[in-house]
């Protein structure tokens, strides 16, 4: 499974649309994108790192957002070791 | 002294735009320059309720921004349509402004002698 990470705020750089078999991770900027409707059936899933929804005052908004996995560093960790290839985005 | 508007553009922690926007923003303040602050884009990102700095190695926003009344900046403008497409209304943010449509946003600036966007 591709692992697309993806770093910059969604208004700056549009996320990714994509029909092969991936996830995506909102990590840093990226995490804005909880605030947008993402269109999640491109993707298996759609995953946003914790921390940096915190840091941001996100983390409620993504909550409520019912296409988005919330997950830690632990287990962002764990799915750049289970994913092949990784894109940076 | 000649006006000056300061314009935040960008999200906070990503890049150091937001300290150096409030660096200038106090720095002429405390000279008594007439000074705005406007918000827009990702900028108003800036202003959410609930953050923590600290997460990501910077200090707390709110604390900053609190030093705006003190050195007697009041004058701070929310752009209406980059919180609307946001999802975000001014009930999210943690210092009070005006919010101004399109054509206000212009209006508005247009009364500065100098306008910096970071």
């Amino acid at each position: 499974m591709m692992l697309i990470i993806a770093t910059k705020s969604p208004f700056i750089n549009a996320l990714p649309l994509t029909t092969t078999n991936a996830s995506l991770v909102l990590t840093q900027d990226s995490v804005i994108g909880v605030t947008t409707a993402i269109d999640s059936q491109h993707f298996i899933n759609v995953f946003a790192l914790e921390s940096d929804l915190i840091a941001r005052g996100l983390l409620l908004t993504a909550q409520n957002n019912a296409d988005i996995t919330i997950i830690d560093l632990a287990q962002f960790v764990q799915l750049t070791v289970s994913s092949h290839p990784i894109m940076n985005w | 002294m000649k006006s000056l508007a300061v314009i935040n553009k960008s999200a906070p922690f990503g890049n150091i735009n937001y300290r150096e926007s409030l660096d200038i923003t106090l720095a002429n303040a405390s000279y008594d320059r007439p000074i705005a602050l406007f918000f827009s884009d990702d900028g108003v990102f800036q202003l959410l309720n609930n953050t923590d700095a600290t997460l990501t190695g910077n200090k707390e926003l709110s604390k900053t921004f609190g030093l705006l009344e003190m050195y007697d900046v009041e004058d701070i403008y929310f752009c209406q349509s980059s919180l609307a497409a946001r999802g975000l209304c001014e009930q999210d943010l943690i210092i009070d402004g005006q919010c101004l449509t399109g054509p206000q946003w212009f209006a508005k600036l247009a009364e500065f002698a100098h306008i910096v966007t970071f």
